[in-house]
Formats: structure tokens, C-alpha cells, sequence
């Protein structure tokens, strides 16, 4: 009986330990999905160009570096911000600003889209090599201070130093990086803000010994893996275009070039291997109008910087160039997208689709047709300040221009729609794990 | 006045009752000289002997209720001059020869003597003295004999003359007295009347005088209860005994102070009902408790008791001078418990070669105690090195699923009392839970948090101690008793438990030993010292009350921590109880504290319904519970030992043998040793255990931070302990120490256990073996403790010490308030953010959890019970909220968040609300930036409570659980808590209907204004609250080894 009871137990014991581990169990409630509008903020204009540091004031027009001939215009009106940067905080989904500096050392058009606050951004194009200005100008239009990183990368990857600024409510900060990364033949910015976000633009100036050698604002691109930067030329051996390519991960990415007649052969190579974080420039072969579009196997960014020659004011042999920087958009992108006619002769260049590009216009609408692997472009007479919108799957921009002067620029249109915003929600204990 | 010769009259009272009659009467009659008249008064129908009554006797019949009432009858119908001397005796009260010439010789040298005393001895022992005099205290409510009960009478008392009183029976009693007093007094019930009649004496102008030398024989028939009684002894005559002191005290008291001692002794009997729980007396606290209802029903015979006494005149100094001294009490007090003790001791005391063996022992006991603790000591804090600095410098405990262990003593209490748990928007609870276990730690100085802290900290600490007590109940090997206690301390799941915060599991992994050791002792199978000769030193243990009330409270507190453990205990109880003989009421009884306590839940769990309601409800975890990876029953018994970090590998190999070893020396054990049924019994309960620990792992259990939060799946840590306990003690148990080591007691080599059983035939090999498993078993425990405290090791779990305030002092401020608001605080995860809504500072998880089953439905009011609102349903805005979207913070004050918090480090989520135009900045600090929600003051005040009158909304002042206010008119009064049908309110006293809103909030329509009360009121819940509490208080009083001085000698 007693010798049993040890048995019985011994056994029950055994028995109990062949017991296999029961199915976890799913813990509903953990945490959920929340999707959500984010309310409008206004959109951050960058302000007035700035003359890289070493200005000459001589008092002769052709030899100072700044210049009296200067136009500038935000459309439509903003509230100016603090400080003595000049930007603007609009209240508007679009918006549009233009600078037109007639000579010195930044002479040229700039202008940009004004950009709503972005947490993530890549602004891809500019340079901190000898003669050339990178101004990077970082607008908080909203009413909380916001803490920016700034990451620097270059044709031999990230630089060291990447800066971290706060910037105010309403205010503005400029950080010249060729003082933090100098002698970067051509860079990429990725800027990362907490918070609402951060509008960021980055003056790109250049100067080929006295003369100019172009200015404009280059604005965020997206990452993705197919894009299309609209405007890609003309480029010529005397006004060269660069394409700048960054793969934040790393890809594998082949590129095309897109002209009014269809794709034009180009680079060799099919693929191009691009390694991670580190910037690739190419340049592109003489071409008219053309449109460039890249098929990566990962997200990457792109930026395109076009030129265009006029004769120096220095003297008989040199050239001077303005230049615009155009940024990739998403091939197929069906985004709200607008932007804000300004003052100047302007084209609409569009390419990334097939079919016909129906913009609205104020209430009137344009059309204009593109065949695949081609790109169109159609001179438009609005009057400055009207709406121009679609959510048309086709990459396009505005190519102002003064050809009389030599200058131009381009205007990408920027998102009207407010993404939805995804965030994990969770309850949790108070304070977590310390 | 005193004639040439003394006239003495006996009289015998029976009632045919006492089997000492004849003794009694022959007693008297061959006294010499024999009494002048003999009188056998008989109260009811008494046969005569065969032989017929004795002609000298006038055997007579009386109509008398009492002994006073029968003495005066006779004296009715036989007159006789006031100077006779009556000589009452009752039928158990036999003379000794010479007692009456004794008597009678200082009756007549006494001229004022009015009663002259005999000594009462023994009816079976004459030389034991039983009475030699009565006194009292000056109040009167203690009677005393003046000698100690059963001394041998040694001639020491035989100057002893003048007392305040003697018993009447057996004594000389002038008739002019008796007939001046008018003879007893029997408002008492008997009980007190000789010192009732003594006293009068005094006051009447007599004396009292004890005659020691005068003997008489008393077997106290009435005392004993053996007089138409049931018989049981002492005790069963107590109540009234301790009444009649009382009425004494009463009826000499001036007539002011009646009322007064009536108070007193409402009182006394409710301490000494303590004392008598202290002492296992159930029966004694019967009586203690009725003796104030026994003085009521005497009250109406006070009256006359005290006309009896102002009849017999003023209080005299010769009386005062014979009252017992404060000094005389405390001495009659001290003799009564040194006799009991003096008598234990002498009923087993050794040896002086036995005691200096003991001694011997003892020494390298408390030696080897003492390293096994500073060792265990240091190992608890090696574990966790900041958390004793960061405990004695104020911080406080705090984890993700610990919460904040600060809790505030009021919360807490009106947590356990109310029944409303302040999980996010409150939900009724079944039982107090843990909140009860932890009231007496927040009460002590420190707080809980410093406290609970210690506990968690000193875990393996108390353990092992604890388990270094049960494991000397069962074998008495010093190593093997160390290397158990050890083991058991430093398994690695419970170091978990307490790394990871999971309070129940370590107070089961500490108390169970207890419990078991308790549960050993109740049934009296502990082990004795094993002595030289090979004798266990104190063979034949008892059984112990205290013990079974222990294991009572042990096991209630474990029922209360882990509640499904009674699943297993309650069958063990049963089966223990029933092989436990004599002892087995009280072993069964030992479940009645943990049934009262799981009462609650068990009926929940019957009303439920549903199966799977009823397992979760059996399965809930009070304490905090978080998700843990599913192991098998094998994963489980091999300790469930995860990643070790960077141990070295010896060492992590160390950890991972020691429950191979375990396991090991269990099987051995079960094998070779001697106790195979209780073996057996301890193995099923293992594999119990384990089948338990393996099934709550699929149990998903009640969301700590309230409906609609993360839901965690059942901890397997105490069953395991449970299940490691019972192995350890199966091992250790097999084991004894041998004579010879016992031998070598000077405390220099080190005892080797070994199985004694095999020792005895097999000798050399056994031993080799025995020892050879001793130290590679000291090895393992040693290894395992040094891998789990190195300093590589990866992190168990996330409890650390922080600082006690968790929010912004603005946040706290309003939380705190009388227009009390709760806040939400956000933070920033790696996935996401994440969001707590707080009424008080920071996540009170210990009081609040184990409340809800699946759906979020209120366990307690199952079947038909309604979801309770949790802040789930403040995901979508909170979303919202930090992705800087416009949604409406209604929702938020609608559940009385008044403030927001970012967490420190939720930049981005800062910077969003920041954004928000609802929102108004109150601070940013070093624990967050905090925002308001509507205004500070004034009628847009977010509040917990809110009144609204005609679309007119106002905050409203409220407690935790309670709502006192007076409402302005018609409305509609809304508190942001869950819907409850136990909230109550009153207007004026006129109850109120409660109704939930669209929103699941408890509202009240009011028709009118007045007063208005709210309170929660869970009228069931308070039932099983205090029962639980008083049955545990109960078993803990009784716990308490204090033995009665009138336990009978083999329940000592």
C-alpha cells in the first residue's frame, strides 16, 4: 500500500511532466492601428536668397556680389516670421516663391514651392566644394519649437558631423554646410525633425571665379523606388545637367532618359549599383528638354540640377550660368498636387505617364498629352497667383524662364493632400520600464 | 455570650447528584466528637443506602433551589440559640478525621468569629490543597484562592488565620450570623457566595478566620461540571465563575461605578476573546464573550444583593486590610503561568547529557543558520545591486508590470474595503485581494513602498529561511537542511517573479514554506533531534492548535495571493487531514481560512455560467501579471531557464543542473526513503501543481491597466514553487543524521547526511554515496546561486528603483484635488506610443488587478454583467492627439482627464500637443510636459464628477469611492467611472437610481436637490471582506503558540 503510494506519485509526477506547452495566447488589446488627419499646418517659404559669405561691395555693379536688380515675391502673401531670414508662414495649401536677383554673385531665378512641415526629408542636390554654397534654411512655420537633425552625405558617404539645431516657433535657421562638410562636390541632406515637423530648403549658389555660376532652392524629394524627375535639360557641354542619386539602404537602379521623341540611350551599364547613404552623380548627355526616370530595387532620392549659359558681364570669353535643381517625384504618384503660377514666362514639362494631364486651373483646365517614355511640354499664360492642381499619375513641374536674362527655375508642385498619419497606440503601465 | 459548651450543628446539603455522599456522611459522623445534631437536607429524591440511613442522621426534605436556600429550611424547622454553630457541608466536601475538633477549638478561642474555614484538599490526594481562603481585589472583579492549586501542603500555611473569606461549605457558620445575613446570597448562581457571605461577615462585625489544620475533602462536583452538567470540567463552569466575579465586583461596588464595571467587563471580555483565540480556546471564548450578557441577565438580582450587603453594615478596615494588593495580583497571576510552565518543562525534561547533546547542536544549528542567511543575504542583493541603495534612499520599486509601488495606506484601505478597484475608470473587484496582504506593509513606517520593496529584494532571503524552518519539521541533517533551503531559495523562476515584479508569486514563494512547515507540526509529525544513543530526542510529538491555525493563516494568505493554489491545497488538506488521527479536525480545519478568503471568487466563479468564465475567474492573478512565453511541463520542472547573458558557461550549466538536481535527489528520495505514503501524497500534489502550472499559461488574464488594455497570460511561478518546495522537501525528508555524527557534536566536522534506513545494513557505500551527493549537490547550489548573480546575466526583468513622484508636480497636484481630475500621460515606444490614464501618481497595478475576464466584463457580476469602459476607448483620440490630428478632447474630459502629459523623452509627442489649441501648457519639468484640458477653475473645470443642470454643466467635488455634495435642483449627476450597480446614491435619504450613459459612465437622475451622498457600496463583497478578515486575523491570533493554563496535559 505504501510502496504503492510512492509509485502512484512517482507516475502521476512523470505523467504530469510530458504535459506540452499550451498555445500562447493572442493578447488582444495590446495596441491598435490609429490612422489620423493631421490638421493643416501653414507652409514654411524659405525667405531671401543670401550672398555667401566673402561679398564685395565695390560700388561698381558688375564687380559687387549683391545687386539692386532684385524681385521677390510670395504668392499668395504670407506672415513674415522672425528674424532677418524674410520667410513666411502661409495659410494655404499652395504656395509659391520666386526671387529674381538681375547680377552679381547670385544672380538668377529661384523659386520654390513653399513646403508644409516634414519629420523626414531628403533634399538632394548642392555642393560644398570651392566656389560653391550650400545654405541650408530650416522654417518652423507652426507654433512649437522643433529640434532638427541634419545628416550630410556626399560622393564618400555620411560626414561626421551632422548638426542638430532648435528652431522656434515661427522662426527660422540657416546653417551654412560647407562650414560643417566642406569641399562635398555634391551632397544630399537628410533632415529629421521631431514633432510636427520641420519646412526645409536648401540655397544652392555657385560662382565660377567672378561669375556667377547659378542659384536656386532645391526642395524634398521622396524616397521611392520608381522615379521621375520632370525636368532634365536642356544640357549642353557649355550648361551641363547632374543627375544626383542617393539609395539611403543601398540599390540597384537603372535610369532613363526621357526626351520629347522617346528614351535616349545613355549610360552604358544597365544597372547601376548605388551603395548605401552614399551620393552618385551623373551627368547627362547634350539633350533637349528631357524628363529622367529611375527604377531602383530600394527607395532612393533624386535630385536634378539643369543649367543654362548666358554671356559673362565679367568679360568676353566667359560664360555664366543659372541653374535649377528639379527633385524625383513618384512615378504614378495620383497625390493632390498643386502649385501656384508665378510672375514670368512659364512651361508646364511633364512626363512618367501616357495619356492626357488634365490640370485645373482656377476653374479652367489645361490639358496636355504624353506618350510613354516621353516627355511634353506646354507654354501656359496664367495670370500669377492661379491654382494649378491634379492627381493625375504623372510627374510635372514649372519651367520659368527669362530667356532675355539667361535665368531659370523650376517649380515642383507640392502634396495638397494631408496624409494620414498611422501611429501604434498602446496602453501601458505608468512609468514604463525605466 | 459563649456558653460552657459548644452546640454544633451539620448540616449536609445533596441533591443526589454526587456519588460522595455516603463518604461525606460517614466523614462526618466519625468526627470526634461528632456533631451535636446531624441534618442531611435532601433536595430532590435521594435513595437511602441498603442498609438504611444512619440513625444519628435526620434525614430531612427541603424545598431549596440552592445550598443557602436548604441550610436556612432547616434551620427554619429546628430553632437553637444564636451562639450554635452550623457546620454546612455539601454532599462532595468529606471531613477529614479531627477536622470538626480543629474547627470547633478556634471557634471557641475566636469569640468574633462568625465563620471559621477548613482547608479544602483533593478528594483523591489529601496532601494537595485546593482552597485555604479566598480574597479579592479592592474592585472585586477577580476571585483568588490563596494557595496555589494542588500544592502539597507542607505545613506552610499553618499560621494562616484572619482571611477575607472561606468557603462556606465545610466551615463553622454562627447562627446569628447566618440568620442576621439572612444566609446566602444567590445572585450569582452560587458561584461567589461564601466570599460574597464572607464579606458581608466582615461588614456585619465578624470575623473569618481558615483553619489549616481543619481538613476537608472536596472533589468540587460542581466546579468540574459534573453536577448535571456535561462533565467538562473546569471549563464548562468558567463562564459563570467569571460572570459571578463580575457581579460581585458589582454588588460591592458604590452605586455609581455599576454601569461602569458593567463596561469593564464588556472589555475585559473582549480581550481576554482575543487571549482565548491566542490560547486555541475555543470554548473559553465562548464563555468570555457571553460573560457581559450573563451580568445583564443577573442585573435584575443586584438589587437585592446589594441591599443584602448595605443590610450588614459599612465597609470595615479589617475587610479593606484582607483585599488583595495590586502586588498580590501580579504574584497569584505569575505562580498561576510559571506553574504551567514549570510543569511542561518538568514533563520532558532531559537529561543533562541530553540537554548538553542538544546545546551541542544547537550551536552548529544556529551556526550554520546564520552563514546560510548572510549568504542568502548577499545573494538577494548581488541580484539586484541598485535596489537596496535605491529603497533606503527613498525611491521606490517600479516596473512595466509592477506599476508604482507606493501605494497610499488610505487607497489602499478603501480599496480592500470598498470593493472599487481605481484601475484606469474603476471596476468592481471580487475580493480584497492583494490590497488586504498589503495593508499591514503600507501601514509601517516607511510605506509600502520601502517595504514591498525589502520583501522583493530579500526574496531568496526569506525563503530560504522560511524554508529552512519547513525543512527541520522533516529531517534534522543540518547540511542537508542548508543545501534544501538554499536550493529552494535560488530557484531561478522565483528570482524572476520578483525581478519581474510579480508580488503574488513571491509572497507564495515565501509563505508556502511556512505552510507546510505549519501543516507538519499541526499534525505533530515533526522530527526530534537524533541523539547519541540514536534516539530522536522528543519521540512522541503533539499535535499542535497554533500550528493548524498557522497553516490556516499560511494558506489563506496564499489563496489570497495566487487563488487557484486552494485548487490543489484544499485536496491536500483533506487527504492529509484524514491520515492525521486525532489532529484531523483541526488539519481540516486549517482550509477554512483559505475557503472563507477564495469564497468570493469561487462563488463568482459558480455564477459565471460558462466554464471558460469560471477557469479565468479560479486562474486570476491579484498581483501584477505580464506575458510570458508558454513552456512545457518539462520546460517548467528544468526551471524554465531562458537566456543566460554572459554567464560564464560552468556557471550558466550550474544554474541549469539545479533543477536537474532537484529532481534527482527527489527521486532518490522517494525511492529509498522511509515515508512512502506521505511521499506519494507530496509527489501527486507536485504533479498537481505542475498541471496547474502548465494550464494557467493559457489563461488570458484581467488587463492590469484597466478594460481594454494589454492583456497578459497566466504566470507559472507559483505553482512551480509549489511544485520545487515539495520536491526539496520529498528529498530532504529520506534524509536523518546518524548517532555517530551526532556524536561528533562539538561543531568542528561537518555532519554528512545519509538515508538511515540502508545506513543500518549496508554501511560504508551508502554513507560514501550519501556524502558524495551532499557535496555535489553543495556545488550545483552553490554554482547556480553565483551564475544567477553574476553580473553578465541577462536581466530577468525591469523592476528598478525610481523616483517615488512619477508625474509633474502640476499633474499630481490636480489628481489630488477637490475637484479631482485624472490625467493621461503619453509616451513614446519604439512601435508606437503608448497611453495611461492615471488617478493617482503613476500606475497603481498591486491594488487594481485580476477584476475583469474576457470582454472586459466585471467578474464579480457575471452572468449578466455589462463591459466596463477602459481607457481603450480613448485609443482613437489619443492617436489623434499625438499625430497632431483635431480631434475633440471632450472625449478625454469626459472621463475626467483634466491634464495630458508627455512623458520626458516624448519629444514628438511634446511638440504635437503643443500644437493643439484645446490644449493650455501648466509646466514642463523633468517628468514631463503637462497641458490642461478645459479650465482651472471655475464651472469649465474638467472633474471626475460633473453635475448638469439644464445644459449647464459644474464640476463636483468627490472622493476615491464616495460623493458628498449639495445639488442646486433637477439634474443629472455623472461620474467618469464605469457603470456599477453597486454605486448607490441618496438625496435628502431618498434613494436614487444609478443608469449608465452612452458611454458606459455611472450616472444619477436627480428629480430634485438636497444632499446628495454616492458612495459604492458592494454589500456582498463587504461580507466576504470582513469575514476573510476576521478569519485570518483569527488564524494569525491563533497562531500565536500560547498555551492555556487549563489545557489538559497532553494538548500542551
Amino acid at each position: 500500500m505504501r510502496i504503492l503510494a510512492m509509485v502512484l506519485g512517482l507516475i502521476a509526477l512523470a505523467g504530469a511532466a510530458t504535459l506540452s506547452s499550451p498555445s500562447a495566447v493572442d493578447e488582444p488589446g495590446s495596441s491598435t492601428l490609429i490612422s489620423v488627419d493631421p490638421a493643416r499646418q501653414p507652409l514654411g517659404c524659405p525667405g531671401r536668397l543670401a550672398i555667401p559669405v566673402g561679398a564685395i561691395v565695390s560700388g561698381d555693379a558688375e564687380l559687387d556680389s549683391g545687386s539692386t536688380d532684385v524681385a521677390y515675391a510670395i504668392t499668395p502673401d504670407g506672415e513674415m516670421l522672425e528674424g532677418d531670414l524674410g520667410g513666411a508662414a502661409v495659410e494655404d495649401s499652395q504656395a509659391v516663391a520666386v526671387e529674381r536677383i538681375g547680377s552679381g554673385d547670385i544672380a538668377g531665378l529661384a523659386g520654390l514651392g513653399c513646403a508644409a512641415p516634414e519629420r523626414d526629408q531628403w533634399l538632394v542636390g548642392g555642393s560644398t566644394a570651392l566656389g560653391a554654397s550650400a545654405r541650408l534654411v530650416l522654417t518652423n512655420p507652426t507654433a512649437s519649437a522643433v529640434r532638427v537633425h541634419v545628416d550630410i552625405h556626399g560622393p564618400v558617404g555620411i560626414a561626421d558631423e551632422s548638426p542638430s539645431v532648435l528652431v522656434g516657433p515661427g522662426g527660422q535657421e540657416a546653417i551654412l554646410l560647407e562650414a560643417i562638410a566642406p569641399d562635398l562636390p555634391a551632397v544630399a541632406i537628410h533632415v529629421r525633425a521631431e514633432g510636427v515637423g520641420i519646412s526645409a530648403a536648401l540655397q544652392d549658389s555657385r560662382l565660377d571665379g567672378f561669375t556667377a555660376a547659378g542659384t536656386d532652392w532645391i526642395v524634398a524629394g521622396p524616397a521611392a523606388t520608381e522615379l521621375t524627375v520632370p525636368i532634365a535639360g536642356p544640357a549642353t557641354a557649355s550648361a551641363p545637367a547632374t543627375l544626383s542619386l542617393l539609395a539611403p539602404d543601398g540599390a540597384q537602379a537603372s535610369i532613363t532618359l526621357l526626351t520629347a521623341d522617346g528614351t535616349q540611350a545613355w549610360l552604358d551599364e544597365d544597372e547601376l549599383e548605388l551603395e548605401p547613404g552614399v551620393l552618385a552623380d551623373l551627368r547627362l548627355p547634350d539633350v533637349g528638354l528631357a524628363a529622367v526616370r529611375i527604377e531602383a530595387t530600394e527607395p532612393v532620392v533624386a535630385g536634378l540640377r539643369a543649367t543654362v549659359a548666358r554671356e559673362s558681364a565679367v568679360g568676353q570669353d566667359a560664360v555664366a550660368l543659372d541653374h535649377a535643381f528639379t527633385a524625383g517625384q513618384v512615378t504614378g504618384d495620383v497625390r493632390e498636387r498643386a502649385v501656384v503660377v508665378p510672375e514670368g514666362d512659364i512651361t508646364l514639362v511633364a512626363a512618367g505617364g501616357d495619356g492626357t494631364l488634365v490640370l485645373d486651373a482656377g476653374g479652367e483646365t489645361v490639358e496636355i498629352a504624353v506618350t510613354a517614355d516621353t516627355v511634353a511640354s506646354l507654354a501656359l499664360d496664367f495670370p500669377p497667383g492661379t491654382v494649378l492642381a491634379s492627381d493625375q499619375p504623372f510627374s510635372w513641374a514649372l519651367l520659368l524662364e527669362d530667356e532675355q536674362a539667361g535665368f531659370l527655375t523650376t517649380i515642383e508642385p507640392v502634396v495638397t493632400e494631408l496624409e494620414a498619419r498611422e501611429v501604434e497606440v498602446g496602453i501601458g503601465a505608468y512609468p514604463a520600464a525605466p | 455570650m459563649s456558653p460552657a459548651r459548644i452546640v454544633v450543628r451539620a448540616i449536609v446539603v445533596s441533591d443526589g447528584r454526587s456519588p460522595h455522599l455516603a463518604a461525606t456522611l460517614d466523614g462526618v459522623l466519625t468526627q470526634d466528637p461528632i456533631p451535636d445534631h446531624v441534618h442531611l437536607a435532601i433536595t430532590s429524591p435521594v435513595e437511602s443506602p441498603p442498609g438504611g440511613w444512619d440513625p444519628r442522621i435526620l434525614v430531612e426534605q427541603v424545598e431549596a433551589a440552592d445550598f443557602g436556600a436548604a441550610v436556612s429550611a432547616i434551620l427554619d424547622r429546628h430553632a437553637g440559640p444564636g451562639s450554635e454553630l452550623l457546620w454546612t457541608l455539601h454532599d462532595d466536601t468529606a471531613p477529614m478525621p479531627g477536622a470538626l475538633a480543629a474547627l470547633a477549638a478556634t471557634a471557641r478561642k475566636r469569640q468574633l468569629a462568625g465563620v471559621v474555614g477548613a482547608a479544602h484538599v483533593r478528594w483523591d490526594a489529601p496532601d494537595r490543597l485546593l482552597s485555604l481562603g479566598t480574597t479579592t481585589t479592592a474592585v472585586g472583579a477577580r476571585r483568588m484562592a490563596m494557595v496555589e492549586r494542588d500544592d502539597v501542603d507542607q505545613g506552610q500555611y499553618a499560621d494562616r488565620d484572619d482571611v477575607l473569606a472561606v468557603s462556606v461549605g465545610g466551615s463553622l457558620v454562627r447562627r446569628e450570623l447566618w440568620e442576621l445575613l439572612g444566609g446566602l446570597d444567590t445572585g450569582a448562581e452560587g458561584w461567589g457566595s461564601s466570599l460574597d457571605f464572607c464579606r458581608r461577615a466582615w461588614r456585619a462585625g465578624f470575623d473569618v478566620v481558615a483553619v489549616p489544620r481543619a481538613r476537608i475533602r472536596h472533589s468540587q462536583e460542581r466546579l468540574e461540571g459534573r453536577r448535571g452538567g456535561s462533565g467538562g470540567g473546569p471549563r464548562a463552569t468558567y463562564g459563570a465563575r467569571r460572570a459571578s466575579e463580575w457581579f460581585h465586583a458589582q454588588a460591592f461596588a458604590p452605586w455609581w461605578a455599576v454601569p461602569l464595571l458593567g463596561l469593564w467587563a464588556l472589555a475585559s471580555s473582549a480581550g481576554r476573546a482575543l487571549l482565548r483565540i491566542a490560547q486555541n480556546e475555543p470554548r473559553l471564548l465562548l464563555a468570555d464573550l457571553l460573560v457581559p450578557w450573563r451580568l445583564l441577565a443577573a442585573a435584575p438580582r443586584l438589587p437585592r444583593a446589594r441591599r443584602g450587603i448595605r443590610r450588614a453594615g459599612r465597609s470595615t478596615a479589617a475587610e479593606r486590610r484582607l483585599l488583595a494588593t495590586p502586588r498580590q495580583v501580579a504574584r497569584h497571576v505569575r505562580s498561576l503561568e510559571w506553574g504551567v510552565r514549570s510543569r511542561r518543562q518538568a514533563d520532558d525534561a532531559p537529561s543533562d547529557v541530553v540537554r548538553a547533546e542538544l546545546a551541542a547542536i544547537g550551536r552548529r544549528r544556529r551556526l550554520l543558520l546564520t552563514a546560510l542567511g548572510i549568504a542568502l543575504a548577499a545573494f538577494s542583493i548581488a541580484l539586484h545591486p541598485t535596489w537596496l541603495s535605491g529603497l533606503l534612499s527613498g525611491r521606490m520599486l517600479a516596473g512595466s508590470a509592477l506599476g508604482v509601488s507606493d501605494l497610499a495606506l488610505g487607497d489602499l484601505w478603501d480599496r480592500a474595503l470598498t470593493g472599487w478597484t481605481d484601475q484606469a475608470f474603476g471596476a468592481p473587484a471580487i475580493d480584497a485581494s492583494l490590497a488586504s496582504l498589503l495593508v499591514p506593509f503600507a501601514a509601517a513606517p516607511g510605506g509600502l513602498a520601502l517595504w514591498l520593496g525589502l520583501v522583493l529584494l530579500f526574496a531568496p532571503l526569506l525563503a530560504g529561511l522560511a524554508a529552512w524552518a519547513a525543512i527541520g519539521a522533516v529531517t534534522r541533517s543540518l547540511p542537508v537542511r542548508a543545501l534544501a533551503s538554499a536550493a529552494y531559495a535560488v530557484w531561478p523562476m522565483a528570482i524572476e517573479s520578483a525581478a519581474a515584479g510579480r508580488v503574488a508569486a513571491v509572497i507564495v514563494h515565501v509563505v508556502a514554506p511556512l505552510a507546510v512547515l505549519a501543516l507538519v507540526r499541526a499534525g505533530g509529525w515533526q522530527r526530534g533531534e537524533v541523539l547519541a544513543d540514536g534516539s530522536e530526542h522528543g519521540t512522541a510529538p503533539r499535535p499542535s492548535r497554533s500550528a493548524a491555525a498557522g497553516a490556516g493563516a499560511a494558506m489563506a494568505v496564499i489563496a489570497a495571493a495566487v487563488p487557484v493554489l486552494a485548487v490543489v491545497a484544499v485536496p491536500v488538506l483533506i487527504v492529509v487531514g484524514a491520515g492525521a488521527g486525532r489532529a484531523r479536525w483541526r488539519i481540516w480545519g486549517a482550509s477554512v481560512p483559505m475557503l472563507v478568503v477564495s469564497g468570493a471568487g469561487a462563488l463568482a466563479a459558480i455564477r459565471s455560467g460558462s466554464v471558460a468564465d469560471a477557469w479565468a475567474i479560479l486562474t486570476r492573478e491579484p498581483g501584477p501579471s505580464a506575458a510570458a512565453q508558454p513552456l512545457s511541463a518539462a520546460e517548467l520542472l528544468l526551471g524554465g531557464i531562458g537566456d543566460a547573458g554572459s554567464v560564464p558557461t560552468l556557471l550558466d550549466a550550474a544554474v541549469r543542473a539545479l533543477p536537474v538536481a532537484i529532481l534527482v535527489a527527489a527521486g532518490v528520495a522517494a525511492v529509498v526513503g522511509r515515508r512512502r505514503l506521505l511521499t506519494g501524497l507530496a509527489l501527486v500534489t507536485a504533479a498537481g501543481s505542475l498541471v496547474l502550472g502548465v494550464a494557467v499559461q493559457s489563461v488570458s488574464l484581467s488587463p492590469d491597466a484597466g478594460a481594454g488594455g494589454t492583456q497578459a497570460n497566466g504566470w507559472y511561478g507559483p505553482a512551480l514553487s509549489a511544485v520545487v518546495l515539495v520536491l526539496v522537501v520529498v528529498a530532504a525528508a529520506a534524509v536523518s543524521p546518524t548517532p555517530q555524527q551526532a556524536r561528533d557534536a562539538d561543531g568542528t566536522r561537518g555532519a554528512v547526511g545519509q538515508p538511515p534506513a540502508p545506513a543500518r545494513g549496508r554501511g560504508g557505500p551508502m554513507r560514501l554515496a550519501a556524502g558524495l551527493g551532499v557535496v555535489v549537490a553543495g556545488v550545483v547550489v552553490a554554482g547556480a546561486a553565483t551564475g544567477l548573480a553574476w553580473p553578465g546575466r541577462e536581466a530577468a526583468g525591469d523592476v528598478e528603483p525610481v523616483e517615488t513622484d512619477v508625474l509633474p508636480l502640476v499633474a499630481a497636484l490636480e489628481q489630488q484635488a477637490e475637484l479631482r481630475q485624472r490625467v493621461l500621460v503619453v509616451d513614446e515606444t519604439e512601435s508606437g506610443v503608448t497611453y495611461t490614464v492615471l488617478g493617482t501618481d503613476g500606475s497603481e497595478i498591486l491594488s487594481t488587478a485580476g477584476t475583469l475576464v474576457d470582454q472586459d466584463l466585471p467578474a464579480v457580476r457575471l452572468p449578466e454583467a455589462l463591459p466596463v469602459a477602459g481607457p481603450a476607448v480613448l485609443g482613437d483620440v489619443v492617436g489623434s492627439l499625438v499625430l497632431g490630428g483635431t480631434s475633440d478632447v471632450d472625449d478625454l474630459a469626459r472621463w475626467g482627464i483634466g491634464v495630458i502629459v508627455a512623458a520626458p523623452g516624448a519629444d514628438q509627442v511634446a511638440d504635437v500637443l503643443a500644437q493643439n489649441a484645446a490644449l493650455r501648457l501648466m509646466g514642463s519639468a523633468d517628468r514631463g510636459t503637462s497641458w490642461r484640458i478645459g479650465a482651472a477653475e471655475g464651472d469649465d473645470r474638467v472633474s471626475v464628477a460633473t453635475f448638469v443642470e439644464e445644459g449647464r454643466s459644474q464640476p463636483v467635488p468627490m472622493g476615491r469611492s464616495a460623493l458628498e455634495w449639495t445639488v442646486p435642483g433637477e439634474g443629472t449627476l455623472t461620474l467618469a467611472v464605469a457603470y456599477d450597480g453597486a454605486w448607490r446614491a441618496t438625496v435628502d435619504g431618498e434613494e436614487v437610481a444609478g443608469v449608465p450613459d452612452e458611454h458606459g459612465r455611472q450616472t444619477f437622475v436627480l428629480a430634485s436637490g438636497g444632499d446628495v451622498h454616492v458612495e459604492y457600496d458592494d454589500r456582498e463583497y463587504r461580507v466576504w471582506f470582513w469575514a476573510s478578515v476576521a478569519v485570518v486575523l483569527w488564524s494569525l491570533l491563533a497562531a500565536i503558540p500560547l498555551p492555556s493554563r487549563r489545557a489538559r496535559r497532553e494538548e500542551w
